[in-house]
């Protein structure tokens, strides 16, 4: 129908093509912005050995990101916006069983933007880095100016101490992660 | 009818990337959230000295004696699980002409042990940490604790000993002899 609309449109635009209709300028303005997708909704830690070796996993990230040119910035944070039930005896965020308990992550792989430095801490007060330092003027995909990646990506793989104090049974937390851009 | 072409023609492509605008906004969002579990299930590990030596104080034939020191990670499970720490003599002592757990030269010679130690410093419930003058197999597991349900260890472990008596039988050649001890913990 659209093609039909168009063929029929070009045959008379061809024929008075020296009738000066008007011009029109269109403008876009692209805001930043940010988004993550494909996001998985679960994340199982499990470990091996015997020896009371951390439970590990690790999830990938997918993001699509535009920044202001010259000005603009963006990142990713996490935080744990539910902890581990912690009454009942397992893992705890907010109050670890025993001082050194953590569940702590590094990031590997940033397509766009740096990853976060270090092993970093996961809280249920406070977002922590995932992807820092998205430059001004980014945007994903296409390949230049824009990043090769579409969707640009990054790895966050997690470390929860396995503490013998914790009682056996199954433990969730969610965790939150916030894409940002200005 | 050519302008009011163009005009529908602008209108359809603004409706077009309006449309494409709105079917990209569905595919991602500023947040994501991802539920973290963790199955955490009994499991135990231990640490032990390399070597323990045995000597003898005294000229009257008094027996060997030393100790071997332990340190032990458990957690069992809530309600119906268990734990044990037992050791069964691996190979016994060599050369030959010398003592054995095996094949005593004389009866009544042994190598027998006493256990102690702290209870898991996260509920020691039902532990049972002391075991007296047990005598050493190389064909059975012999006790050295025992562990109830929900037992837990601190993080940095509980300690525990085991105390040696080896006869000084006067049978015995002189030498130098080892044997091997395994331990071994469990968890349930």
């Amino acid at each position: 129908m659209l093609a039909a609309l168009v063929a029929l449109g070009l045959g008379p635009i061809a024929a008075r093509a020296q009738t000066t209709l008007g011009t029109q300028t269109l403008n876009l303005i692209t805001l930043p912005d940010g988004l993550l997708y494909g996001f998985p909704n679960s994340l199982t830690l499990s470990h091996s050995g015997t020896l009371f070796n951390s439970y590990t996993g690790a999830i990938t990230v997918q993001y699509r990101v535009r920044t202001t040119a010259a000005t603009g910035s963006g990142s990713i944070t996490l935080q744990a916006s539910a902890d581990f039930i912690c009454a009942s005896g397992g893992p705890c965020i907010a109050t670890p069983p025993t001082a050194g308990d953590a569940l702590t992550y590094t990031c590997t792989g940033a397509t766009l933007g740096s990853n976060c430095t270090g092993t970093q801490t996961a809280s249920t007060v406070v977002a922590t880095n995932v992807v820092t330092a998205i430059p001004a003027g980014s945007c994903t995909g296409g390949g230049s100016p824009c990043s090769t990646a579409n969707p640009n990506t990054v790895s966050v793989n997690f470390t929860l101490t396995d503490d013998p104090k914790y009682k056996t049974g199954s433990y969730s937390a969610t965790l939150t992660f916030t894409i940002s851009a200005t | 009818m050519i302008k009011k072409f163009l005009i529908l023609s602008i209108l359809a492509t603004i409706a077009i990337v309006l449309t494409s605008s709105q079917a990209n906004a569905q595919l991602g969002s500023g947040t994501g959230t991802t539920t973290l579990s963790v199955t955490v299930g009994a499991e135990a590990g231990l640490t032990v000295a390399a070597t323990s030596n045995l000597t003898s104080v005294g000229t009257n034939f008094t027996s060997f004696t030393g100790s071997t020191a332990l340190t032990y990670y458990l957690r069992t499970t809530q309600s119906t699980g268990s734990g044990s720490i037992t050791l069964k003599v691996t190979t016994d002592f060599a050369p030959a002409g010398g003592p054995s757990v095996g094949t005593p030269p004389t009866a009544g010679d042994a190598l027998t042990y006493t256990s102690s130690g702290s209870a898991p410093g996260n509920n020691g419930t039902g532990a049972v940490m002391a075991f007296t003058n047990v005598t050493a197999s190389t064909t059975a597991q012999t006790n050295v604790a025992t562990f109830g349900a929900d037992n837990r260890s601190l993080f940095a472990g509980n300690s525990e000993s085991v105390a040696w008596t080896l006869t000084n039988d006067p049978k015995y050649k002189t030498g130098t002899y080892s044997a091997t001890v395994t331990f071994t913990i469990s968890a349930s």
